[in-house]
Protein backbone atom coordinates (compact mmCIF):
# COMPACT_ATOMS: atom_id res chain seq x y z
CA UNK A 1 0.00 0.00 0.00
CA UNK A 2 1.06 3.58 -0.62
CA UNK A 3 2.02 5.24 2.66
CA UNK A 4 0.84 8.70 1.80
CA UNK A 5 -1.72 10.04 -0.58
CA UNK A 6 -0.07 11.15 -3.84
CA UNK A 7 -0.77 14.59 -5.11
CA UNK A 8 -2.35 15.01 -8.53
CA UNK A 9 0.95 16.15 -10.04
CA UNK A 10 2.77 13.18 -8.61
CA UNK A 11 0.16 10.86 -10.09
CA UNK A 12 0.52 12.48 -13.49
CA UNK A 13 4.30 12.12 -13.22
CA UNK A 14 4.02 8.48 -12.26
CA UNK A 15 1.57 7.86 -15.04
CA UNK A 16 3.99 9.40 -17.54
CA UNK A 17 6.82 7.23 -16.23
CA UNK A 18 4.67 4.14 -16.54
CA UNK A 19 3.61 5.10 -20.05
CA UNK A 20 7.26 5.52 -20.99
CA UNK A 21 8.11 2.14 -19.51
CA UNK A 22 5.27 0.52 -21.43
CA UNK A 23 6.53 2.11 -24.66
CA UNK A 24 10.04 0.85 -23.98
CA UNK A 25 8.80 -2.64 -23.20
CA UNK A 26 6.72 -2.63 -26.37
CA UNK A 27 9.76 -1.61 -28.40
CA UNK A 28 11.82 -4.27 -26.72
CA UNK A 29 9.16 -6.87 -27.39
CA UNK A 30 9.05 -5.87 -31.03
CA UNK A 31 12.83 -6.16 -31.26
CA UNK A 32 12.75 -9.58 -29.67
CA UNK A 33 10.02 -10.75 -32.04
CA UNK A 34 12.01 -9.57 -35.04
CA UNK A 35 15.12 -11.24 -33.62
CA UNK A 36 13.21 -14.46 -33.10
CA UNK A 37 12.00 -14.31 -36.71
CA UNK A 38 15.48 -13.53 -37.97
CA UNK A 39 17.18 -16.32 -36.08
CA UNK A 40 14.44 -18.85 -36.86
CA UNK A 41 14.48 -18.04 -40.56
CA UNK A 42 18.26 -18.09 -40.59
CA UNK A 43 18.56 -21.43 -38.83
CA UNK A 44 15.75 -22.95 -40.93
CA UNK A 45 17.56 -21.93 -44.11
CA UNK A 46 20.78 -23.42 -42.79
CA UNK A 47 19.06 -26.63 -41.71
CA UNK A 48 17.43 -27.01 -45.11
CA UNK A 49 20.69 -26.31 -46.87
CA UNK A 50 22.49 -28.86 -44.69
CA UNK A 51 19.72 -31.40 -45.31
CA UNK A 52 19.89 -30.92 -49.08
CA UNK A 53 23.67 -31.18 -49.07
CA UNK A 54 23.40 -34.32 -46.96
CA UNK A 55 20.96 -35.85 -49.48
CA UNK A 56 23.36 -35.03 -52.31
CA UNK A 57 26.22 -36.62 -50.39
CA UNK A 58 24.18 -39.75 -49.63
CA UNK A 59 23.36 -40.12 -53.34
CA UNK A 60 27.01 -39.63 -54.17
CA UNK A 61 28.11 -42.30 -51.71
CA UNK A 62 25.46 -44.67 -53.05
CA UNK A 63 26.83 -44.21 -56.58
CA UNK A 64 30.41 -44.65 -55.42
CA UNK A 65 29.20 -47.97 -54.02
CA UNK A 66 27.77 -48.89 -57.45
CA UNK A 67 31.21 -48.35 -58.99
CA UNK A 68 32.92 -50.46 -56.32
CA UNK A 69 30.34 -53.17 -56.91
CA UNK A 70 31.00 -52.92 -60.65
CA UNK A 71 34.72 -53.44 -60.01
CA UNK A 72 33.92 -56.57 -57.98
CA UNK A 73 31.57 -57.77 -60.74
CA UNK A 74 34.34 -57.37 -63.32
CA UNK A 75 36.55 -59.60 -61.18
CA UNK A 76 33.99 -62.39 -61.10
CA UNK A 77 32.93 -61.79 -64.72
CA UNK A 78 29.34 -60.81 -63.93
CA UNK A 79 29.63 -57.13 -64.82
CA UNK A 80 26.72 -55.65 -66.77
CA UNK A 81 27.76 -52.39 -68.47
CA UNK A 82 24.31 -50.80 -68.10
CA UNK A 83 24.49 -51.18 -64.31
CA UNK A 84 26.54 -47.95 -64.39
CA UNK A 85 24.28 -45.97 -66.77
CA UNK A 86 22.84 -43.77 -64.00
CA UNK A 87 26.26 -42.93 -62.58
CA UNK A 88 27.66 -42.32 -66.07
CA UNK A 89 24.94 -39.70 -66.64
CA UNK A 90 26.47 -37.47 -63.93
CA UNK A 91 28.41 -34.49 -65.21
CA UNK A 92 31.06 -34.58 -62.50
CA UNK A 93 34.23 -36.58 -61.93
CA UNK A 94 32.30 -39.57 -60.64
CA UNK A 95 30.29 -39.64 -63.88
CA UNK A 96 33.52 -39.51 -65.84
CA UNK A 97 34.93 -42.38 -63.82
CA UNK A 98 31.82 -44.46 -64.60
CA UNK A 99 32.04 -43.63 -68.33
CA UNK A 100 35.74 -44.57 -68.47
CA UNK A 101 34.88 -47.79 -66.64
CA UNK A 102 32.10 -48.60 -69.12
CA UNK A 103 34.34 -47.86 -72.12
CA UNK A 104 37.09 -50.06 -70.73
CA UNK A 105 34.62 -52.86 -70.16
CA UNK A 106 33.33 -52.50 -73.75
CA UNK A 107 36.86 -52.65 -75.14
CA UNK A 108 37.69 -55.68 -73.05
CA UNK A 109 34.54 -57.33 -74.36
CA UNK A 110 35.42 -56.58 -78.01
CA UNK A 111 38.98 -57.83 -77.52
CA UNK A 112 37.76 -60.99 -75.85
CA UNK A 113 35.35 -61.74 -78.72
CA UNK A 114 38.16 -61.19 -81.20
CA UNK A 115 40.53 -63.46 -79.26
CA UNK A 116 37.89 -66.19 -79.06
CA UNK A 117 37.44 -65.96 -82.84
CA UNK A 118 41.19 -66.18 -83.37
CA UNK A 119 41.42 -69.21 -81.12
CA UNK A 120 38.60 -70.85 -83.09
CA UNK A 121 40.37 -70.14 -86.40
CA UNK A 122 43.67 -71.44 -85.07
CA UNK A 123 41.98 -74.63 -83.87
CA UNK A 124 40.50 -75.23 -87.32
CA UNK A 125 43.92 -74.66 -88.90
CA UNK A 126 45.57 -77.06 -86.50
CA UNK A 127 42.94 -79.72 -87.27
CA UNK A 128 43.54 -79.31 -90.99
CA UNK A 129 47.32 -79.67 -90.75
CA UNK A 130 46.89 -82.65 -88.44
CA UNK A 131 44.65 -84.28 -91.04
CA UNK A 132 47.16 -83.58 -93.81
CA UNK A 133 49.96 -85.05 -91.73
CA UNK A 134 47.94 -88.16 -90.99
CA UNK A 135 47.13 -88.58 -94.70
CA UNK A 136 50.80 -88.19 -95.59
CA UNK A 137 51.72 -90.76 -92.97
CA UNK A 138 49.19 -93.23 -94.30
CA UNK A 139 50.36 -92.69 -97.90
CA UNK A 140 53.94 -93.38 -96.85
CA UNK A 141 53.21 -96.78 -95.26
CA UNK A 142 54.23 -100.05 -97.04
CA UNK A 143 50.78 -101.56 -96.85
CA UNK A 144 49.32 -98.49 -98.57
CA UNK A 145 52.03 -98.68 -101.27
CA UNK A 146 51.25 -102.40 -101.79
CA UNK A 147 47.58 -101.63 -102.02
CA UNK A 148 48.29 -98.94 -104.63
CA UNK A 149 50.38 -101.39 -106.72
CA UNK A 150 47.69 -104.06 -106.48
CA UNK A 151 45.11 -101.59 -107.69
CA UNK A 152 47.33 -100.60 -110.59
CA UNK A 153 47.81 -104.26 -111.57
CA UNK A 154 44.09 -104.91 -111.43
CA UNK A 155 43.43 -101.89 -113.63
CA UNK A 156 46.09 -103.03 -116.17
CA UNK A 157 44.66 -106.60 -116.25
CA UNK A 158 41.19 -105.24 -116.96
CA UNK A 159 42.56 -103.08 -119.82
CA UNK A 160 44.34 -106.10 -121.42
CA UNK A 161 41.42 -108.47 -121.15
CA UNK B 1 42.48 -5.04 -34.91
CA UNK B 2 41.87 -8.57 -35.99
CA UNK B 3 40.33 -11.71 -34.56
CA UNK B 4 41.34 -14.93 -36.21
CA UNK B 5 40.11 -18.45 -35.68
CA UNK B 6 39.69 -21.71 -37.51
CA UNK B 7 38.20 -20.87 -40.88
CA UNK B 8 37.33 -17.24 -40.15
CA UNK B 9 38.79 -13.78 -39.75
CA UNK B 10 37.21 -10.57 -38.44
CA UNK B 11 39.17 -7.42 -39.20
CA UNK B 12 38.66 -3.77 -38.31
CA UNK B 13 39.84 -1.18 -40.82
CA UNK B 14 39.95 2.17 -38.92
CA UNK B 15 40.48 4.27 -42.06
CA UNK B 16 37.06 3.30 -43.42
CA UNK B 17 35.45 2.30 -40.09
CA UNK B 18 34.70 -1.08 -41.59
CA UNK B 19 34.56 -4.41 -39.85
CA UNK B 20 35.02 -7.15 -42.43
CA UNK B 21 34.15 -10.80 -41.91
CA UNK B 22 35.78 -13.63 -43.84
CA UNK B 23 35.20 -17.35 -44.04
CA UNK B 24 32.83 -19.47 -41.98
CA UNK B 25 31.74 -18.23 -38.56
CA UNK B 26 30.39 -21.19 -36.66
CA UNK B 27 31.40 -20.55 -33.07
CA UNK B 28 29.57 -22.48 -30.37
CA UNK B 29 27.32 -19.98 -28.63
CA UNK B 30 27.36 -16.37 -27.48
CA UNK B 31 30.29 -16.92 -25.10
CA UNK B 32 32.58 -17.80 -27.96
CA UNK B 33 31.33 -14.79 -29.89
CA UNK B 34 32.26 -12.46 -27.00
CA UNK B 35 35.61 -11.30 -28.48
CA UNK B 36 33.87 -10.32 -31.73
CA UNK B 37 31.10 -8.55 -29.78
CA UNK B 38 33.85 -6.69 -27.90
CA UNK B 39 35.49 -5.61 -31.15
CA UNK B 40 32.15 -4.32 -32.49
CA UNK B 41 31.40 -2.51 -29.22
CA UNK B 42 34.84 -0.87 -29.27
CA UNK B 43 34.12 0.46 -32.74
CA UNK B 44 30.67 1.68 -31.67
CA UNK B 45 32.14 3.48 -28.66
CA UNK B 46 33.96 5.89 -30.93
CA UNK B 47 30.53 7.07 -32.13
CA UNK B 48 31.43 7.12 -35.83
CA UNK B 49 28.92 8.49 -38.31
CA UNK B 50 28.67 5.19 -40.12
CA UNK B 51 29.89 1.73 -39.21
CA UNK B 52 30.28 -0.55 -42.21
CA UNK B 53 29.91 -4.29 -41.82
CA UNK B 54 31.47 -6.02 -44.80
CA UNK B 55 30.09 -9.55 -45.05
CA UNK B 56 30.83 -10.10 -48.76
CA UNK B 57 33.35 -12.82 -47.97
CA UNK B 58 31.38 -14.39 -45.15
CA UNK B 59 30.43 -17.75 -46.56
CA UNK B 60 28.65 -19.12 -43.51
CA UNK B 61 27.23 -17.69 -40.29
CA UNK B 62 25.46 -19.85 -37.71
CA UNK B 63 22.44 -18.88 -35.60
CA UNK B 64 24.52 -17.51 -32.72
CA UNK B 65 26.30 -15.35 -35.27
CA UNK B 66 23.12 -13.85 -36.69
CA UNK B 67 21.94 -13.30 -33.12
CA UNK B 68 25.16 -11.41 -32.38
CA UNK B 69 24.67 -9.17 -35.44
CA UNK B 70 21.01 -8.56 -34.54
CA UNK B 71 21.91 -7.49 -31.02
CA UNK B 72 24.65 -5.21 -32.31
CA UNK B 73 22.22 -3.54 -34.72
CA UNK B 74 19.70 -2.98 -31.91
CA UNK B 75 22.36 -1.50 -29.65
CA UNK B 76 23.48 0.97 -32.34
CA UNK B 77 19.89 1.96 -33.07
CA UNK B 78 19.36 2.65 -29.37
CA UNK B 79 22.51 4.76 -29.07
CA UNK B 80 21.28 6.94 -31.94
CA UNK B 81 24.81 8.20 -32.70
CA UNK B 82 25.79 6.05 -35.67
CA UNK B 83 24.25 4.47 -38.71
CA UNK B 84 25.13 1.08 -40.13
CA UNK B 85 25.93 0.08 -43.69
CA UNK B 86 25.93 -3.65 -44.45
CA UNK B 87 27.67 -5.04 -47.52
CA UNK B 88 26.73 -8.55 -48.54
CA UNK B 89 26.85 -10.84 -51.52
CA UNK B 90 24.24 -12.83 -53.41
CA UNK B 91 26.84 -15.59 -53.75
CA UNK B 92 25.77 -16.85 -50.35
CA UNK B 93 22.08 -17.72 -50.23
CA UNK B 94 21.61 -17.04 -46.51
CA UNK B 95 22.62 -13.40 -46.80
CA UNK B 96 19.63 -12.19 -48.83
CA UNK B 97 16.97 -13.05 -46.27
CA UNK B 98 18.86 -12.75 -43.00
CA UNK B 99 20.52 -9.43 -43.77
CA UNK B 100 17.21 -7.95 -44.88
CA UNK B 101 15.86 -8.82 -41.44
CA UNK B 102 18.55 -6.60 -39.91
CA UNK B 103 16.86 -3.72 -41.71
CA UNK B 104 13.65 -4.54 -39.86
CA UNK B 105 15.53 -4.01 -36.59
CA UNK B 106 16.97 -0.72 -37.80
CA UNK B 107 15.09 0.83 -40.73
CA UNK B 108 17.90 3.33 -41.46
CA UNK B 109 20.40 0.53 -42.00
CA UNK B 110 21.58 0.46 -45.60
CA UNK B 111 22.04 -2.90 -47.26
CA UNK B 112 24.05 -3.45 -50.39
CA UNK B 113 24.07 -6.93 -51.93
CA UNK B 114 26.68 -7.61 -54.54
CA UNK B 115 25.40 -9.45 -57.62
CA UNK B 116 26.33 -13.04 -58.35
CA UNK B 117 29.79 -13.61 -59.72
Amino acid sequence: MIDKQLSKDELIEQNKALQKEIEELKDEQEDLEIMLDTITEHSTDLENEIYEKNQIMLKYLEQVKLITEAAAAVENESFAIDSLDEVAAREDELGQLARVFQNMARQVEIRETKLRQQVQELKIEIDRSKQAKQVAEIVQTDSFKNLKQKLKRLKDARKNS
Amino acid sequence: MEIKGEGYRVTYHPETITVSFHGSLRLGGMEEYAPIVQLLDDVAEQNPETITLDLKELEFLNSSGISMLSKFVISIRKKKNSSIAVKGSKNFAWQGKSLKNLQRLMPTLTLELEELE
